[in-house]
């Protein structure tokens, strides 16, 4: 009886195509995955993107972070984040518990709302709630008060949950949207970021995936300003030539979720520095 | 050209040219259009309404033929993105 009611079910399972979905056991051949072909790269310091497998670029870059570029939008994002005050007298402070120090809170699943919430999700909420105009996504402002916020979250512990079916469903559509070859070139993130991943393209090298959320914001040389982790996405799917999809939309919310997931146990380190 | 053949003209024209947008706007609310189909799409219109007809059936057609490959590759990557998951 038992068993036929068992195997009824697994029929039921396999005919409709469910699919077990195991995040834990997707981090951690995700992560075995760059261990091994890494081999000599220190686990955390995969944080640091294509300075972490290449050494020349890495001395440069560690000279350029002596004087960053950056600095000057972390100090227009501390007075922008503290000095604000809102129509209703109201500031960012009444929105972020833990202050300047919200970013490793970030991101997370909301299951009232039913979706991401990241930072840069969160930092224009609080405007909106109350009566200010939200920011544009992926530069200006945003990454500025995105910067000041990571930069006091530095050497926090990526540790993103995934529980519950409504943050599982979210965390597998951002596993189908890495997985996923789009635009003209066929390319998917997995494409580039993985097995390639330490390969030239043209002036290029391309960084393992592991830890490519912890550096952001960066600022980029190429951009002549520092921008949020969506424009690096809108940017990676532009390169392929699909259609970069808008700031915080719900495709890039949930990759940005799952990468995160992908990189629980390493450190925050940005605002960073990149080409 | 008779009136009536440029008037069949155009709207065989505009046609093919809606056929070609509600293509790429099915293939966008798949999460899968490409970066330069709308723009070879609305200069298609552009070089049509400048009177430059060849030019403007060409893009049509590399227009079309890109919304028509963008929803290929939507339905090809419903279950292919599977095979190159990290195990
Ligand atoms: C055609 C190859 C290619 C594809 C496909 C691609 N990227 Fe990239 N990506 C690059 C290159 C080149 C860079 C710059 C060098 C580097 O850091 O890897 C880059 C950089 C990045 C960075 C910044 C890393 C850092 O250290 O700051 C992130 C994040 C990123 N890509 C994410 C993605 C995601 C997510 C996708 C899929 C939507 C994707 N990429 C698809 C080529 C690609």
């Amino acid at each position: 009886m038992c068993l036929r009611i068992f195997s009824t079910i697994f029929l039921y399972c396999l005919l409709s195509g469910v699919v077990w979905a195991d995040p834990a056991a997707d981090q951690t051949a995700f992560k075995n995955y760059f261990y091994k072909k890494f081999p000599e790269v220190p686990v955390g310091d995969f944080i640091n993107g294509v300075y972490a497998i290449d050494q020349k670029r890495r001395e440069q870059w560690l000279e350029i972070e002596e004087f960053p570029p950056y600095g000057i939008a972390l100090d227009e994002g501390e007075i922008l984040f503290n000095e604000t005050v809102f129509l209703d007298g109201a500031s960012y402070s009444d929105c972020f518990v833990d202050g300047k120090r919200s970013k490793k809170n970030y991101p997370y699943f909301d299951v009232k709302r039913n979706t991401v919430v990241t930072l840069e999700l969160a930092i224009n909420d609080c405007r909106v709630s109350h009566g200010e105009q939200p920011l544009k996504y992926k530069k200006g402002d945003i990454a500025k008060i995105s910067a000041y916020l990571a930069l006091h979250s530095r050497g926090e512990i990526i540790d993103v949950e995934v529980s519950g079916e409504a943050a599982i469903n979210a965390y597998e559509q951002g596993k189908k949207y890495y997985y996923s070859k789009r635009g003209q070139l066929n390319f998917a993130c997995v494409d580039c970021h993985v097995a390639s991943s330490g390969m030239r393209i043209r002036a290029e090298i391309l960084s393992p995936s592991l830890g490519h959320v912890s550096n952001f914001p960066v600022y980029r040389f190429k951009w002549g300003s520092i921008g949020t982790l969506h424009r690096r996405f809108s940017g990676c799917n532009s390169q392929v030539r699909a259609k970069p999809l808008p700031g915080q939309s719900e495709e890039y919310k949930n990759l940005e979720y799952f990468l995160s997931y992908m990189s629980n146990g390493l450190k925050f380190n940005g605002p960073s520095t990149r080409r | 050209m008779t009136l009536l053949s440029a008037e069949a003209t155009q709207l065989n024209f505009d046609t093919r040219w809606q056929k070609a947008e509600d293509l790429r706007m099915r293939a966008a609310l798949k999460g899968y259009e490409w970066r330069d189909t709308e723009k070879i799409l609305r200069r298609s219109r552009e070089e049509y309404t400048a009177g430059n007809k060849a030019r403007a059936l060409s893009l049509l057609s590399q227009g079309l033929a890109q919304s028509d490959a963008a929803l290929a590759q939507a339905a090809r990557e419903e279950n292919g993105w599977k095979r190159r998951v990290i195990k």
